[in-house]
Parts: C-alpha cells; sequence; structure tokens
C-alpha cells in the first residue's frame, strides 16, 4: 500500500452534520420541518397580515365560511373573525407549547440526571417520587393546578410541566445508566474531574440525541395538553388559543362545524409537524435504524 | 421470592402511593392562595361565616399543620373525602355514583385499543414495506397528533349527520323500555363513539409498537426454528410472533392507564358520559375544591389499581419475570 | 447406492447495497441414507445458507434462489407447493441451530415445543405428543424428563437447550437432520457431550446428518463423507478419511494444517501452527478465477482468468483446483 493511500482517511464529518444529512433524508422529518415552518410563519407573521383583532365582533354570529368577505372562514357564536382567530392563536399556542416544554424537559433532565448518575439512594428516592407523578392522572391533576391558582399562561406552562416531566426524567436516567459506566467517563473521572462537571459535560452530551427526539415530542405532547385545557375552558382567557377557539365553539358543533374544526386542523397540523420532526431526528440519530 | 411475598409488597407499595395522593391533595388546598376553609367550601359556594367555622372545627383548621394532616388522613382513609357543597352530598358518593361509567368507558377504549392495535401490527409486519404498513405509520401519527377531543367533535359532526347510526351523546336513552338485555344493549350501542374516540390515539400507538416489535421477532432465531419444524405462516404471525410481541404492549398499555384516563375526561364531556371527567368538569366550573379533589384521589387510585394488575397479567404472559422473581 | 437427498446446480443470490453477492455458486451435494455428511468453512462460506435452502428458509428478500434443483425423494423441494414444504419441514428434514440460547420460543414450555413438531406432523392427541415429547427428552439425556418438559428454555442452560433442540428436531423421526454448527456457542465439555449424543442417536434411529461446522475435530469425529466450501463453491468433496490423510485442494490442506495436533509424541519438535494467509474476499466482488487464487500459494495465470470445475479424482475424491500436480508434489 502507497503512503498516499494510507493517508486517504474517508473525511468525517461533524456528528451533528452527519445527522443534518441524514434528516434531510427521512421524508417525515422533512415534512414535519415544512409544517413548522408554515405554522411559525402563520402564527408570527399572520397577524401582521391580516390584521383584524381576533376578540372583535365583525358580522352575525354563526356565518358559515364564504358567506362574506369580510370574515373569509366564517364567525363563531359571538360573530368574531374565525380567519382572525386562527392567525392569532397560534403564538399563544405556540408559546405555550414551548414555555411548557421547557419546563417538562427542565425538571425531567434534572431529576433523571441526578438519579442515573447518582444511583443508590439518590436514585431510590427520585424515582419513587417519578413513579408518584406518574401514577397521578396528567390532564386531571393540570385541571386541578389551574383551578386553584387562577388560569394565566405561566400557570397553564408550569401546570403541564409539573404534570408531563416524568417521561423526560425515566429517559435521562435511562441513558445515564448507560453512559455513566462507559470508558471515557472513567477517563474523564481518572483525570480528576468533578462530579457536576461529569454530568454536565460529559455525559449529558452524549445522551443529548434521545433528549432532542423526545423534547421535540414534549412540546407536541403539551401543545396537545394546553389545547385540552382550553377546551376545557381552563386556559388563560385573556390568551387567544386554538383551544379555546374549540372550547367556544363546542355548544355550536351541530349548527357551526368550522367553529370547531378550523382550529382542530391548526393545533393536528402544528403537533403533526413536531411529530415528524421528531420521527425524522429519530432515524438521523439511530444510523442502525437507517440500514433497515 | 414466593408469589405471595411479591403481592404482599406490591400491595405495601400501592398503600404507599395512596397515602402519597392524600398528603399531595392536602397540600394542594393549603397550597391554594386563600384561606383553606374557604377553598374547601368552594369559591362560587358562596359561604356563610357559619358554614367556614364548621368547616375550620371538622379540619381542625386552627391546630398546628401536622394535626391537620393526621385529621384529613385519618378521615379519608375511612372513606371521608369530605362534602361537596356544591351537590350538597359526601365526595365519596358522588364519585362512586359516577366511577362505573368511566371504568366502562376506559376498558371499552383500551379493549378496542389492545385488539385493533395488534391486528393492524400483525398484518403490517407481514409486508413490512405494503400498503397496510404505510398505513399504520401513517394512521399512528396522524392518530397521535390529532386533539381527541376534536376527534371526537370530529365523529360527532360525521354522525350527527352523515351517518346517524350510532347517539352522540349520553350513556343510555332514559325514554328507552325494555328488559335487562335491551338496557345493556343500549349502553353498549352509546359506548361505541366515545370508546372509539378515547381508543384511536392508543390504537395508533400499539399498532405502531406491534408492528415495530413483530419485525424484530419475525428474524428471532426462535420464529426460525419453528418454521424449521414446519408451521404454517398463519400460525408463526398469529401465535408464535405475537404471543411474543403483546409483551410490550401490555407493558405501555399498563404504563398509559393515568394518560388513559386524562384523555377520558376530555372525552366524556364531548359525548356526555356521565363518568369521572364530566363530573370533574362540572365541579372545576363550580370551583368544587373537595369533588375535584376527591376526584383526583380516586383517578389515581384506579391507576395504582390497573397497574397491580398489570404486574399480574405480566407475570402471567412473561414466564421469565414469573420464575425470575 | 441412491441419494436421499440431492443438491444440483444450486445457486443463490442476495442483494446488498454493495452489489448483487452469489453465496452459493452451483452447488452440488448428496446425502445417502444413513450417513453423516460434513460441510466445513470459514464463517461466509455458504455452508448456513446451504442448509437454509435445503429448509427453504433462505431470508427472501434480500435472498434469492437463482436456480438448481434440492430433490428428495422425487419431488424437487424448490418447486412444492408451500403446504407441502411446510410438511416436509420438521417431518422429512428437520435442523438444528448454531444458538441454543436463542433457538427456543421464550414464552412457551420446551415440552409443548416438541409436542408441537409432533402435533403437526401426525396424527395423535394432545396427551400421546407430550407424552413423547417427555421421551424424546429422556432420549437426549435429559434427567427427571417429565418435570423437565415444564420448564421454560430461560430455566435452562444452554447445553440442556440444545439437547431440547435435537429432540423437537428428532421428535417425528425425520430422515435427514441438518446441525448448523452445534455446539459453536457451548462449552468445550458439553461440545464434547452434544457430539457423542448425535453419533448416539445416528446409531439408533439410522436418520442421515448434515454436519454443518468449522472445526475440523467435529468433522474427524463425527462424519463419513466431508464436502469443503470456499466462497460460495464447493472445493473439494470426499471420505472424511481421504479429505483429513490426503487432501488435495491448497485451501483444504491448508484449514486441515491450521489444527493443533495434541495427539502428537510432545517430546517431537512441532511445526508451527499455519495459518492461511489472506481473508475470503468480498462476495461481490469475486473475479472470473478461481475464487482462492488471491490467497493461494500455487496462483498461475491460470487460476486467475478461469474457475476450475470440481473433477472427480477418485470415485469418492473430487476436487477443484487447476494445479494439482504442483500442490501434491509439495
Amino acid at each position: 500500500m502507497s503512503a498516499s493511500e494510507i493517508h486517504s482517511v474517508p473525511k468525517s464529518q461533524h456528528p451533528l452534520v452527519e445527522a443534518a444529512r441524514a434528516f434531510r433524508q427521512s421524508w417525515a422529518g422533512v415534512l414535519g420541518f415544512i409544517l413548522l415552518v408554515a405554522i411559525i410563519f402563520m402564527a408570527f407573521a399572520g397577524p401582521h397580515i391580516y390584521g383584524v383583532d381576533p376578540f372583535e365582533i365583525v358580522w352575525a354570529p354563526l356565518t358559515p365560511p364564504g358567506d362574506t368577505e369580510t370574515a373569509p372562514l366564517g364567525t363563531d357564536y359571538l360573530g368574531r373573525d374565525i380567519l382572525a382567530g386562527l392567525l392569532h392563536g397560534g403564538a399563544a399556542t405556540l408559546y405555550v407549547g414551548l414555555s411548557a416544554g421547557l419546563i417538562t424537559i427542565t425538571i425531567g433532565i434534572l431529576v433523571g440526571a441526578f438519579a442515573g448518575f447518582y444511583g443508590g439512594a439518590v436514585d431510590e428516592m427520585l424515582m419513587r417520587v417519578t413513579e408518584f407523578f406518574q401514577v397521578l392522572p396528567a390532564l386531571l391533576f393540570a385541571m386541578v393546578l389551574v383551578t386553584l391558582f387562577t388560569p394565566s399562561i405561566f400557570v397553564v406552562s408550569a401546570a403541564i410541566g409539573v404534570v408531563s416531566w416524568p417521561t423526560t426524567a425515566r429517559l435521562t436516567r435511562a441513558e445515564f445508566l448507560k453512559i455513566r459506566n462507559l470508558e471515557y467517563v472513567k477517563a474523564a473521572r481518572s483525570i480528576g474531574a468533578k462530579n457536576q462537571r461529569i454530568i454536565w459535560r460529559v455525559i449529558l452530551p452524549n445522551a443529548l440525541a434521545p433528549l432532542i427526539v423526545s423534547a421535540t415530542l414534549t412540546i407536541g405532547v403539551a401543545i396537545l395538553f394546553e389545547a385540552g385545557l382550553s377546551f376545557l375552558g381552563l386556559g388563560d382567557p385573556n390568551a387567544f388559543s386554538w383551544g379555546l377557539m374549540i372550547g367556544s365553539g363546542r355548544e355550536h358543533i351541530l349548527d357551526a362545524w368550522w367553529t370547531v374544526t378550523l382550529p382542530g386542523v391548526m393545533i393536528f397540523i402544528t403537533v403533526l409537524g413536531f411529530s415528524l420532526v421528531g420521527d425524522g431526528l429519530n432515524d438521523a440519530f439511530n444510523p442502525k435504524l437507517r440500514e433497515r | 421470592m414466593s408469589i405471595l411475598t411479591v403481592i404482599a409488597r406490591r400491595l405495601l407499595h400501592a398503600f404507599l402511593l395512596v397515602l402519597a395522593v392524600l398528603i399531595l391533595n392536602f397540600l394542594l388546598i393549603h397550597l391554594a392562595p386563600g384561606d383553606p376553609a374557604e377553598v374547601i367550601a368552594g369559591e362560587m359556594g358562596g359561604a356563610t361565616e357559619e358554614m367556614l367555622q364548621q368547616i375550620r372545627e371538622t379540619y381542625g383548621l386552627d391546630k398546628p399543620v401536622i394535626t391537620q394532616l393526621g385529621i384529613y388522613l385519618s378521615q379519608a382513609l375511612q372513606g371521608d373525602l369530605g362534602q361537596s357543597f356544591f351537590y350538597n352530598a359526601p365526595v365519596v358518593d358522588l364519585i362512586l355514583g359516577r366511577i362505573g361509567p368511566t371504568i366502562l368507558l376506559v376498558i371499552a377504549a383500551l379493549t378496542f385499543a389492545i385488539l385493533i392495535g395488534t391486528m393492524l401490527g400483525v398484518l403490517s409486519s407481514h409486508k413490512p414495506k405494503g400498503i397496510m404498513s404505510g398505513f399504520v405509520t401513517l394512521f399512528s401519527v396522524v392518530g397521535y397528533s390529532a386533539p381527541i377531543f376534536w376527534t371526537g367533535l370530529m365523529l360527532v359532526i360525521l354522525f350527527a349527520w352523515t351517518f346517524p347510526i350510532f347517539p352522540i351523546a349520553n350513556m343510555y336513552d332514559i325514554t328507552l323500555e325494555g328488559g335487562f338485555f335491551a338496557r345493556v344493549l343500549d349502553v353498549l350501542h352509546h359506548l361505541v363513539l366515545p370508546a372509539l374516540t378515547l381508543g384511536i390515539v392508543y390504537i395508533a400507538q400499539y399498532s405502531r409498537l406491534t408492528r415495530a416489535s413483530m419485525l424484530e421477532i419475525l428474524g428471532s432465531d426462535y420464529i426460525r426454528t419453528a418454521r424449521a419444524k414446519g408451521v404454517g405462516e398463519v400460525k408463526i404471525y398469529g401465535f408464535h410472533a405475537l404471543r411474543n410481541a403483546i409483551l410490550p404492549v401490555v407493558t405501555i398499555a399498563g404504563l398509559q392507564f393515568g394518560s388513559i384516563i386524562s384523555g377520558a375526561v376530555l372525552v366524556e364531556t364531548v359525548f356526555s358520559w356521565p363518568g369521572l371527567g364530566t363530573l370533574a368538569f362540572d365541579s372545576i366550573l363550580a370551583r368544587d375544591y373537595p369533588t375535584v379533589l376527591g376526584i383526583l384521589f380516586f383517578s389515581s387510585l384506579l391507576v395504582i389499581v390497573a397497574n397491580l394488575i398489570t404486574d399480574l397479567v405480566y407475570r402471567v404472559v412473561d414466564p421469565r419475570i414469573r420464575t425470575g422473581g | 447406492m441412491s441419494s436421499l437427498l440431492s443438491i444440483r446446480d444450486l445457486v443463490v443470490d442476495f442483494k446488498t447495497r454493495a452489489g448483487n453477492a452469489r453465496v452459493l455458486n452451483h452447488i452440488s451435494l448428496d446425502v445417502y441414507p444413513g450417513e453423516v455428511l460434513g460441510i466445513v468453512g470459514e464463517s461466509g462460506c455458504g455452508k448456513s445458507m446451504t442448509a437454509l435452502s435445503v429448509m427453504g428458509l433462505v431470508p427472501t428478500p434480500p435472498g434469492k434462489i437463482t436456480s438448481g434443483s434440492i430433490t428428495l425423494g422425487d419431488e424437487d423441494l424448490l418447486k412444492v407447493p408451500t403446504k407441502r414444504l411446510h410438511q416436509i419441514r420438521g417431518k422429512e428434514i428437520s435442523m438444528i441451530f448454531q444458538e441454543p440460547m436463542t433457538s427456543l420460543n421464550p414464552v412457551f414450555r420446551v415440552g409443548d415445543q416438541i409436542a408441537e413438531s409432533i402435533l403437526l406432523h401426525e396424527n395423535v392427541t394432545k396427551a400421546e405428543a407430550w407424552e413423547r415429547s417427555v421421551k424424546m427428552l429422556e432420549k437426549v439425556g435429559i434427567p427427571e424428563a417429565a418435570i423437565r418438559a415444564r420448564n421454560y428454555p430461560h430455566e435452562m442452560s444452554g447445553g440442556m437447550r440444545q439437547r431440547v433442540m435435537i429432540a423437537m428436531a428428532l421428535a417425528c423421526n425425520p430422515k435427514v437432520l441438518i446441525a448448523d454448527e452445534p455446539t459453536t456457542a457451548l462449552d468445550v465439555t458439553v461440545q464434547a457431550q452434544i457430539f457423542d449424543l448425535l453419533k448416539e442417536l445416528q446409531q439408533d434411529t439410522g436418520t442421515a446428518i448434515i454436519m454443518i461446522t468449522h472445526d475440523m475435530g467435529a468433522i474427524a469425529e463425527l462424519t463419513d463423507r466431508v464436502a469443503v466450501m470456499y466462497a460460495g463453491h464447493v472445493i473439494e468433496t470426499g471420505s472424511t478419511k481421504d479429505i483429513l490423510t490426503n487432501p488435495h485442494h491448497p485451501y483444504t490442506r491448508g484449514l486441515i494444517s491450521c489444527v493443533p495436533h495434541l495427539e502428537k509424541n510432545p517430546t517431537e519438535e512441532r511445526p508451527f501452527l499455519q495459518e492461511i494467509p489472506g481473508v475470503v474476499p468480498p462476495l461481490t466482488e469475486l473475479g472470473k478465477g478461481c475464487t482462492f487464487a488471491p490467497r493461494c500459494q500455487f496462483q498461475s495465470n491460470t487460476c486467475l482468468a478461469d474457475r476450475p470445475d470440481l473433477t472427480q479424482i477418485t470415485a469418492e475424491h473430487s476436487v477443484s483446483c487447476y494445479n494439482l500436480e504442483k500442490v501434491l508434489a509439495q
């Protein structure tokens, strides 16, 4: 073998670059990404392009779509513009979804990381707590929390976070258990790295792939949660979200399908976007699955 | 470890969880902003000072917190979760009157989900790249992403106008005359749409899960052994492989019982199903906290019991657990 | 004597990412009643694929039986309807596998797994099938068979499980038993027990055995005849004695000199353990010539240009090599 051959080692890309390339090959991921970009654009640019206030009464109540140019997608039971609601509702829904997702993931990673890293009594105690939270039906628990503390965007996000972290915690713990005995962790220890450094700088980065996938799905679930709470009339009454639209249209479902169907479609597309991106990321991070 | 020790341990564990839920309930009353007595009376009750005084006495609200906790726990363990001032009835009675329909709904939905889900999963595992498989993948993503109450409402629209074959609200027809059998049929008829709605999410998940485990199992050595001894394909899929593929479904179904109850709250509200969910909805609107907290407690109890049952079922279906202790 | 099972010109292709891999290239083999035929070769030479082809268990896709025939009696196993194939598997031909730990279904009792085989192929009641499966367990040397039959696989050791596999395979008195590296995953002491058991059962029942292995020791101990495979080809066949004492193909000679000889006089100066230089070429990149040529010390231009046919040198002994004189002269 000649010297040049020996040195022509294939260029290895940064793992994230490799993952991004794999992600582009997953039709689910790409479709989800497109959906999300469209939804985010709509939620943030939409209200500026279509400047109607969603709370304003613009036409006769329960006007079907297409009947008037003033409200192209019809009006709700008070005569408010559905299109304006759809455009404004995105921001509130995404905001709650993202902040609730963030709270969920933060609690979950903290609990899971400590349980998985320290093991023993710490693990036992934290897992008991996790188990306890899993016994409480999440939506009911969130309903109770929201009712006890007056509903606001923050309370709703916090309640969703408080009820949904156990899944992330279990996942994080499992990853930490797997990684904590690997050679590179021992190596880090042997050069005197402190526990905190090992947890956050050595193990966590290596557990990130499944956690990112899970975070994506968590945001989708949080959006569904917000929608459910709003549907039950427990959302922030001042935040015009899609769930709120469905909740207020519920009584009129048999006379005015559009008041319920359209915001539901928006929620569906958004959550679908997050799940598909999650699927795509999962494929991208698991090269072994791709071989199949 | 003998099976009795295992059961005793589980029961103790379950009891501790029950205790923990009660303590949480107690904490929630005290963490809520405002006077606990008013929280218990309910904001919409328009409680009189006399009533509040009575509540303070019953719950010992002037005593130290730890004594209050003791009073609360001992009452709860004796089956007294307080009085609903909104309904003017003991909370426990209210809940026991509504828990049956919820259990029925949840079990029907789970049965739907497990039967249809595993069936779809097995069928689609036959051709991993076929149409059926694509359908399962699509359905699982779609079923997962649609808000459950919205799916329910869509079914209501569909079955109210287009195919009026299933009732879209309530649990039975109060005008119906007929014997026991006719009534049972009537309830089942009313059950179809709510159970289907609640089941769809899980049908989606279980079909995907079954498909994945079937694909893995079908490539395993013991399936090759079964083929080598002349077992036909139908039996390979429906018996040898499915029997193993069902294990993760059982685990997941047990773990998800809490989320199914959450879903039931929404589904009941959509279909006016007279269970714990509609009771929770109504009592939350009425700010009737004793009832709300009672429902939280009882539904957690359902989850705890379901987990115990799952544990036992798993011991039956997986011999490795049974003897492994 | 006419053969029991006869493989003719069998070609099996696998589609891989790197291209088409011809894992079996015009294989012909015969199995005679009551004999033990050994198939020997390195991993990936096609010996397991030969067995799976006979069983009709080639994973399709990616695999595909491209051409050839496998006849048992007067039936071509590659042409019989699926239903008939299911009747043949387990009844006429059965197979035991390399991995006893994973080859039994974890959720069924071992007795039931054996009984299932009997119920599938014979007109007996469940109780009778269970009785027979207990008897089979006794026969393969499992103590307290009636109790053991009620065990689940995870309650047994690897050696025990392989005995269960053997009991299952022999439950319906098959004409041919294929044993695919039945001892590779087991401890050395257990290996010897399993070999003894197979030998004993073979003498008892007269079932013909196809013994697939990479272990020349097992070949010497168990088999009557041997086929040596390399990269999807049969390169030499003959009686075990001939092959071991008078190997002709350079590859076979290499294989045999790879085995350490313990029985030799310890005081005598022993030759170094030999190795065959190089590795088996990827099956997607086989050239036109002899597949062993790249590793062969006797390689000539003819070898690289064209593949030698399997040629008879005596009534029983065939070999595919162009340079036999040179090889034998060494």
